[in-house]
């Protein structure tokens, strides 16, 4: 049944205490006399009651909506906060195995207490005068043609800028001609790949001809080689 | 991520009843794995628990703001009885025999009519066509800038809402009260809304 428009108006103007005392003593007498006027008064005034509720309502849930918006796209959500941090802990102390086993591999494990040399982040730095680390590759390497190559700057695990001129030193005492390799520590590709002639006995290399990263060198043979890294 | 409770009770209350994005967000999470394994306790409930928590948050907020909630417990606690008698009612009215299901359900169940009112005036008043939504909002000052207080106190005049839409009072008046026949037209034959008023 459809809702004559005159009758809100006058539930409305009864509300709002706009009826005249006569229009008044009519409305509440309609009231008492008529069930259905008397219902339709009680939901509008229930509707008009809850409409600003309703509309704060509307607001406060698309204000919940946005603030946890993508929720249930969020990946992990159902794991429990501590299982996260457990997972995250055992992670590291894999991570630190590993980089510990890499590291042993590579010979890097070698700082010795009171040798002079430092371990810094995964460099090993050594001081002015003091000797190469013990489990370095060889300090000279005799070849099957009966060569000598001695390297000698820059030491194992020295740093240097991305911005920094390297110069190698090395002595060379053959009759043929070999090469100076500089290689990817970490992925073990060839860098660079020069040719050296039996009276060379240094190369230098320009900045910024290495990325930031570790690497290691060697004339002719890897049997003696250095460790060196690139930094920013 | 791992939650620590950063916030003070009071922190919380004060940013709930703000619509603080941070504290909401820091709530939401801090309460997500419980109300999970609540939702997953009620075998055979097709709610989710995001579902569940967003609807908890939202009336956790309005209690606060309406002057509802009980400080005697925390806003978690608070949040997590809410959330736990929107399933008790979904999993099944009353199946619960657990005497604390039960209280939380009784507790509930008078403020749960007031949030089911709502939601059936937010329906019917968003199935009306824009001129009608408009003018009521303008009436009751519900337009998103307007604050509650001034939205229950005070009805706009029939003069500046006619002023506002380019047309006569008079033809203001009308057509208020045509939309508010076709709403209160609508709420009237909601089944569920007429069992509400009739127990009130």
């Amino acid at each position: 049944m459809n809702i004559d428009p005159k009758d809100i108006d006058l539930i409305e103007r009864y509300l709002d205490g706009s009826l005249d005392t006569g229009e008044r003593y009519f409305f509440e007498k309609r009231m008492t006399e008529d069930p259905e006027f008397e219902k339709l008064f009680k939901t509008g005034q229930a509707v008009r009651d809850i409409l600003a509720p309703a509309a704060e309502y509307e607001k406060t849930c698309k204000l919940v909506r946005d603030a946890t918006a993508g929720s249930k796209h969020r990946l992990f959500h159902f794991i429990k906060p501590s299982y996260l941090a457990w997972a995250a802990v055992a992670v590291i102390l894999i991570g630190t195995a590993i980089g510990y086993l890499v590291l042993k591999h590579q010979g890097k494990e070698q700082a010795l207490p009171g040798s002079g040399i430092s371990k810094q982040g995964d460099t090993i730095t050594i001081a002015p005068g003091d000797k190469q680390p013990a489990k370095a590759t060889k300090e000279t390497l005799i070849t099957k043609d009966g060569g000598i190559i001695t390297l000698e700057e820059p030491k194992d695990g020295i740093a240097f800028k991305e911005t920094a001129v390297i110069t190698f030193r090395w002595q060379y005492k053959a009759d043929s001609i070999t090469h100076l390799y500089i290689l990817s520590a970490t992925t073990d590709k060839m860098v660079i790949k020069t040719e050296i002639k039996p009276t060379a006995e240094e190369y230098t290399l320009e900045a910024e001809k290495l990325i930031p990263g570790r690497y290691y060198w060697f004339i002719g043979s890897k049997e003696i080689k250095r460790f060196f890294t690139i930094e920013k | 991520m791992v939650l620590t409770d950063k916030y003070s009770e009071l922190d919380l209350i004060e940013g709930l009843s703000k619509g603080d994005d941070k504290v909401i967000q820091f709530v939401y999470w801090r309460n997500m794995h419980l109300i999970r394994n609540m939702v997953a306790g009620y075998k055979g409930l097709i709610l989710e628990a995001e579902d569940v928590l967003q609807e908890g948050l939202v009336r956790t907020i309005t209690n606060i703001r309406n002057g509802k909630f009980n400080s005697l417990s925390s806003v978690h606690s608070y949040l997590y009885s809410i959330c736990k008698f929107i399933c008790l009612k979904e999993y099944r009215k009353t199946r619960a025999t657990d005497p604390y299901e039960m209280q939380v359900y009784r507790e509930q169940q008078q403020d749960d009519k007031y949030y089911e009112k709502l939601k059936i005036v937010s329906e019917m008043k968003k199935k009306l066509e824009t001129g009608c939504a408009e003018i009521i909002d303008l009436r009751f000052r519900l337009l998103e800038d307007q604050q509650l207080d001034e939205r229950t106190n005070k009805l706009m005049d029939f003069e500046t809402i006619a002023d506002k839409l380019g047309i006569k009072p008079d033809n203001a008046r009308q057509r208020f009260s045509r939309c508010m026949a076709r709403l209160i037209g609508a709420v009237r034959d909601s089944k569920r809304m007429n069992e509400y008023l009739r127990n009130e």
